[in-house]
């Protein structure tokens, strides 16, 4: 909370009632409900390697969900609801909130699938918005993104097993971080072909997570999409010049281009290793997904994000390296784990990933020289 | 901010100062920060003004057309040909 400038008592109440009415106090709670989807599905996945804790048996269907939907979903609404600047937009990191603890409540499936649902027809609506503001391909891509994420939603709301609408949440994830992308692409020079090869991935991935990325043909499609995404970005991103920079630059763009990278080898896994092939194809193609990519992105760019949507006002340090190189040697572990049915790996490649994700939150804290909280209408704290 | 041609005005007279921002896209989340970083550099620039007007418009619509000279050498891209 902002500390006073001055010591009276009507100055104080003024302070705390702006806080109250600014953007800081609307965020705060959402930001928590996606902190408790993390924690708790973190904590569901180690249910599902198989640690011997209390309740895993109850969360451990729920981590996938609780991640994709809980964490990333209201995170992604809620950058989306600050883009757009409207108040109805925050319905949607809102509902994502309220899903989670419906979720978390114990209440049945369909009822916290529905909330998702709902917040991610808000998404879908804002996204359309934007779409309309400034058509181009690259908002075209989050709209479906959006609409990725409400068709997994209700296909999970109707009855589907997790394992056949995962290839929805993942195209929800994959386009929204390559939207992004291709948005911040323009800055660079531009090389023919850049829209055309983007728009064959996109439509790939569209038809494998719609075949289902469980089944032979909808794994193929889906890996065909990861690897064409993949070229991609190597063509045409502006990570790689962003490697010879130094500091912060140059970190998200190691950031970036290792998860790249995954992206390639989760297209191969499933192409060649599809779900069904060994009990853990589908786990590996999963991860190297979403934590050797998406967590990786998530790395990146919390150093711009955080600031931005709460005013944290974090900064870069060598130290976050750490985090970075836990992260994807845990991924690796986890892959080669799967690869060789080496049961202790996988668990081990769990406990990893959790320390990875820890160890970055803590070095962020420490790295942050003087963490300071401005109060967003412009009141600042003394240090 | 100015390198990539995102400032569309910035005037001054005797009222006070105008400014007017764009972004790159409508989707960019970091908009509300970088007004708020621009309104308070402002008013550590300029604290004897009585009037600081900073506002967010998008007409025009931003292209990489905008990015000045500096803009571009920082980005690696070519120059703009004469016309």
């Amino acid at each position: 909370m902002a500390r006073l400038h001055e010591g009276e008592g009507m100055a104080a109440r003024r302070v705390v009632v702006r806080f109250l009415h600014s953007r800081g106090a609307v965020r705060a709670p959402l930001l928590a409900t996606a902190a408790i989807a993390l924690l708790a599905g973190v904590y569901a996945g180690f249910g599902r390697l198989g640690w011997d804790i209390p309740h895993a048996s109850a969360l451990a269907e729920l981590h996938g969900p609780l991640l994709l939907c809980g964490l990333f979903g209201t995170l992604v609404s809620l950058e989306r609801a600050v883009a757009i600047g409207r108040g109805w937009a925050y319905a949607a990191p809102a509902l994502s909130g309220v899903g989670t603890l419906v979720l978390l409540a114990g209440a049945p499936v369909p009822a916290a699938a529905g909330v998702y649902a709902l917040a991610a027809a808000v998404l879908v609506g804002g996204s359309l918005v934007i779409t309309m503001l400034q058509p181009a391909l690259f908002t075209g891509t989050l709209l479906f993104g959006a609409l990725a994420w409400l068709a997994g939603n209700l296909l999970w709301a109707m009855g589907s097993p997790i394992v056949d609408v995962v290839g929805w949440w993942l195209t929800f994830l994959i386009l929204t971080i390559a939207a992004e992308r291709l948005e911040l692409s323009r800055l660079r020079a531009p090389k023919r072909g850049s829209e055309a090869l983007f728009l064959f991935a996109l439509g790939m991935l569209l038809a494998g997570a719609q075949n289902g990325i469980t089944t032979r043909n909808g794994s193929t499609l889906f890996g065909i999409a990861l690897l064409v995404m993949m070229g991609w970005l190597l063509r045409h991103d502006i990570a790689w010049a962003n490697l010879r920079r130094t500091g912060q630059a140059r970190f998200m763009a190691i950031c970036m281009v290792a998860g790249y990278a995954w992206l390639g080898a989760a297209g191969l896994a499933l192409m060649g290793f599809p779900p069904g092939a060994s009990p853990f194809s589908y786990d590996i193609a999963l991860h190297a997904i979403l934590t050797g990519f998406v967590f990786s992105m998530v790395f990146g760019h919390a150093l711009i994000i955080l600031p931005a949507i709460v005013r944290l006002r974090v900064r870069y340090a060598a130290i976050l390296y750490a985090p970075l190189f836990l992260l994807h040697g845990a991924v690796a572990l986890r892959v080669a784990a799967g690869l060789a049915e080496w049961g202790a790996g996988r668990a081990a490649s769990g406990a990893l990933t959790g320390l990875a994700l820890a160890s970055f939150a803590l070095a962020l804290v420490l790295s942050s020289r003087r963490l300071r909280f401005a109060t967003i209408d412009g009141v600042r704290s003394s240090r | 901010m100015v390198d990539l041609g995102l400032v569309y005005r910035a005037t001054r007279d005797e009222s006070g100062i105008d400014v007017e921002l764009t972004l790159t896209a409508r989707s960019c989340p970091l908009g509300e920060m970088l007004m708020d970083d621009a309104r308070e550099r402002l008013v550590a620039r300029f604290p004897d003004v009585s009037r600081i007007g900073l506002d967010l418009v998008w007409h025009p619509q931003w292209k990489p057309d905008l990015i000045t000279d500096r803009g571009r050498n920082l980005l690696g891209l070519k120059p703009k040909e004469a016309a």
